[in-house]
């Protein structure tokens, strides 16, 4: 396993809106295998684009092609915090004020050992130890 | 049946260190870790699901009939407190 970088989810929401930076979104996620990179992301983080997707389309084949999306990546790593790391959401909560799930990423982020942050939300800036890549 | 492989260094420490303190000081902890672990990769993978050649087609732009109305971060912002309505 190589470099390690976290992908928040408005970054797979970027591809999906087809926005400005979409393609500066899939060129990357599209280059972390060549690069020899570890993407990983949260459960949590894959259902709000799961989420998003069945708030704004009626038909449920696109949440199954978001699924198919999601389980493409051999390198993007799904995980799925423990207690130890939602306890630690809480207290980053109050030392970084940020909002829970963004603080569940941050724990996340220091228990894994990941260092980036590819994340078009400036909130993460803040956060000294940790880089934002978009 | 004996697999055999190797770890980093970390994780092996971190995986004896967390078996021992789930199971007990003795032997067999780390075959029981071993098992659940094993046994926990191998249901999270995908069985059903279909393999496509660029699944980046299947999601790109499904969205853009918001596209100059949301943006991707006010988009998870919703949906975060949508999801927070709904479970909490």
């Amino acid at each position: 396993m190589g470099e390690k970088v976290f992908v928040d989810a408005n970054i797979f929401l970027e591809i999906f809106l087809k926005d400005s930076k979409s393609e500066e979104c899939k060129d990357f996620l599209k280059s972390l295998k060549d690069e020899n990179k570890t993407a990983f992301t949260t459960d949590f983080l894959s259902y709000i684009c799961i989420l998003v997707i069945q708030n704004n389309l009626k038909e449920s084949k696109f949440i199954r092609d978001a699924i198919i999306f999601f389980s493409y990546y051999e390198d993007l790593v799904i995980l799925r915090p423990s207690f130890d790391e939602l306890y630690s959401a809480g207290e980053i909560m109050d030392n970084d004020k940020l909002d829970f799930d963004d603080s569940l990423v941050v724990a996340c982020m220091r228990k894994y050992g990941i260092k980036e942050i590819a994340s078009l939300d400036k909130h993460f800036d803040k956060i000294k130890d940790i880089k934002r890549i978009i | 049946m004996v697999l055999k492989f190797e770890l980093e260094d970390e994780l092996e420490h971190k995986f004896r260190e967390t078996a021992m303190k789930k199971y007990g000081y003795m032997k067999g902890s780390l075959q029981k870790a071993s098992r659940e672990a094993l046994r926990n990769w191998v249901n999270q993978q995908p069985s059903k699901i279909p393999k496509v050649d660029d699944p980046f087609k299947l999601v790109e732009g499904i969205l853009s009939h918001l596209k100059g109305e949301k943006t991707s971060v006010q988009l998870q912002h919703e949906a975060k407190k949508l999801w927070a309505k709904k479970y909490l």
